[in-house]
């Protein structure tokens, strides 16, 4: 299911998360932790098995623009993205 | 000496004067808003009630009272008008009891007068006092012939009926050109009365007469005149017997149901004022001392009762005492009742059910205040701990850590500030490592 939605639209949802906490400087980070994830990729590419490492990367950093609490629930945000576009792993094959 | 001016020394601000900027201060606080306005939505629906239960029992204590009164005011003209009736009664009983002896004494002395001016009784001046005497045959009178059996049998008749003079004073019979033919004051026969009011409207019936001063026994007194009928019912004389008001004086100065402040105010007209006829509880020389105008502002009951009307409510009295007043008529003496109590004494117990209200509300109110200290300090702390951190930044220190977890427009504000200073401390950051981030970004340049 995940794999049907269109490309960006991952980023999109993640630079929306990151607006709540980041505001005005949501896009620039987030485009910045996902060149981090992806080795300088363009940022719009990112896929969801990729979103673990960006979650462990805005945990680490964002503690310096926010509360430990404020950037956990960031981290946990992002997380939670799975749900809507899959953890980038394939289903166990069924016997 | 040199130009060295000594400065005045500063004087440090007094305690009162750092308090009442203290507060001042804190008036202008959100935080005092909060508690004011908690404090006037938790105390106005209790004043409030307070204010109408007090004037409500105002009302109950003032009804109550002027219905005790108007009771009282019933009760005493009920007892003058009767007094009043009995002693009329009493009087024409008398006069058809003398009628025989009288008409003996008139007829005997009818021709005594002669042309002889006789001296004027007047009942309102000073006359000798000397008080009821027995018969005797020492003692002269100017016109009537004393050897007169009928007039001695008459005199001891009088003084009988006078014995203890409970009830009278003294006892007149009048001819009917006006001489005083027998009296229990010997001093008074002889005189001539036929210019005295009471003489002669007690030719055409029986009279009561105003209250006045007597000079025999220099107490208000009054006098009832009654004709004295021969069998054919012609008028032969008037009887007039001079009241003793003890027994009025008594209805009067009973002050039962009064409480400490009541009495009772009895007065008659005269002419355009009104004149108090009896002592009052709080001027015991009123009679016939004090008197009002009709129309003045105080002792409004009074002037009502002597013009005929009956009515109760809230009058200046006489002495201009805010009083609650019940007032009465009484047609058989044309004088007016006034039973009055001072307000202050009638709602007395209001007031202080009123105070007893207040001293229960005082702990409420100030249960209430601590109550509205203690929220208003939650409702206000986020607001601070969001001054202190805008402050801070302001300064340059963006180290600001802000607790606030409400679900309210107070925590969405936070959340707003907190976006916005990450930004700022995201933006100031990479504003300094802009060319490293640069070269991360765009690649190393040549």
């Amino acid at each position: 299911m995940s794999r049907e939605l269109g490309l960006g639209e991952l980023y999109r949802d993640v630079v929306r998360i990151a607006r709540n906490y980041m505001g005005p400087a949501a896009e620039d980070y987030i485009r910045r932790r996902i060149r981090i994830v992806q080795h300088g990729d363009a940022p719009e590419t990112i896929t969801a098995d990729r979103l673990d490492r960006l979650a462990a990367g805005i945990d680490m950093t964002a503690k310096v623009y926010m509360g430990p609490l404020k950037a956990a629930a960031f981290r946990d945000d992002i997380l939670a993205l799975r749900e809507k576009h899959g953890d980038g792993r394939d289903p166990s094959p069924t016997a | 000496m040199a130009g060295t001016a000594e400065r005045p020394a500063v004087k440090p601000p007094s305690w009162r004067d750092r308090t009442r900027v203290r507060l001042r201060n804190w008036v202008r606080t959100w935080r005092a808003k909060l508690v004011l306005l908690l404090l006037a939505f938790a105390l106005a629906p209790l004043v409030a009630q307070a204010v109408w239960d007090y004037l409500a029992a105002r009302r109950a204590f003032q009804n109550d009272t002027l219905e005790g009164l108007q009771g009282i005011a019933r009760a005493k003209t009920e007892a003058l008008e009767q007094l009043a009736l009995d002693r009329r009664t009493q009087v024409e009983r008398i006069a058809g009891l003398l009628a025989p002896r009288a008409r003996a004494v008139i007829a005997t002395g009818a021709g005594v007068r002669g042309s002889a001016e006789l001296p004027m009784l007047r009942d309102a001046e000073a006359l000798p006092t000397s008080g009821p005497a027995a018969p005797t045959g020492a003692e002269t009178t100017p016109t009537v012939s004393r050897q007169s059996p009928a007039l001695v049998q008459l005199r001891e008749t009088l003084m009988l009926l006078l014995w203890d003079r409970r009830q009278f004073e003294e006892l007149m019979v009048i001819d009917g050109g006006g001489r005083v033919v027998a009296s229990t004051h010997q001093e008074h026969e002889g005189h001539d009365a036929e210019e005295l009011e009471y003489f002669r409207r007690g030719l055409a019936g029986t009279y009561v007469a105003p209250v006045f001063l007597s000079p025999i026994t220099h107490r208000l007194t009054l006098i009832v005149a009654t004709p004295l009928l021969d069998p054919l019912r012609k008028v032969q004389g008037v009887l007039a017997a001079r009241l003793n008001l003890g027994n009025v004086f008594r209805v009067v100065g009973e002050t039962t149901g009064l409480g400490e402040s009541g009495e009772i105010v009895v007065g008659r007209r005269d002419g355009d004022r009104v004149v108090i006829v009896a002592p009052t509880r709080f001027d015991p020389k009123a009679a016939l001392e004090r008197s009002l105008r009709l129309g003045a502002t105080e002792g409004r009951a009074l002037q009502e009762a002597v013009r005929g009307h009956r009515g109760s409510g809230r009058v200046l009295d006489y002495r201009r005492v805010d009083c609650l007043a019940a007032w009465e008529h009484v047609p058989a003496l044309g004088w007016g009742v006034v039973a009055k109590i001072d307000r202050r004494e009638a709602l007395a117990p209001a007031v202080h059910a009123g105070l007893r209200a207040l001293a229960l509300a005082i702990p409420l109110a100030l249960g209430v205040l601590l109550v509205s200290l203690l929220a208003s300090r939650a409702l206000v702390k986020p607001l601070c701990d969001l001054r202190e951190a805008a402050d801070k930044i302001s300064r340059g220190d963006f180290d600001v850590q802000l607790d606030i977890r409400s679900r309210d427009e107070v925590g969405e504000l936070a959340d707003s500030f907190e976006r916005m200073v990450a930004a700022i401390k995201f933006f100031r950051e990479h504003a300094r490592a802009a060319d490293e981030d640069e070269v991360f970004e765009e690649g190393p340049r040549e």
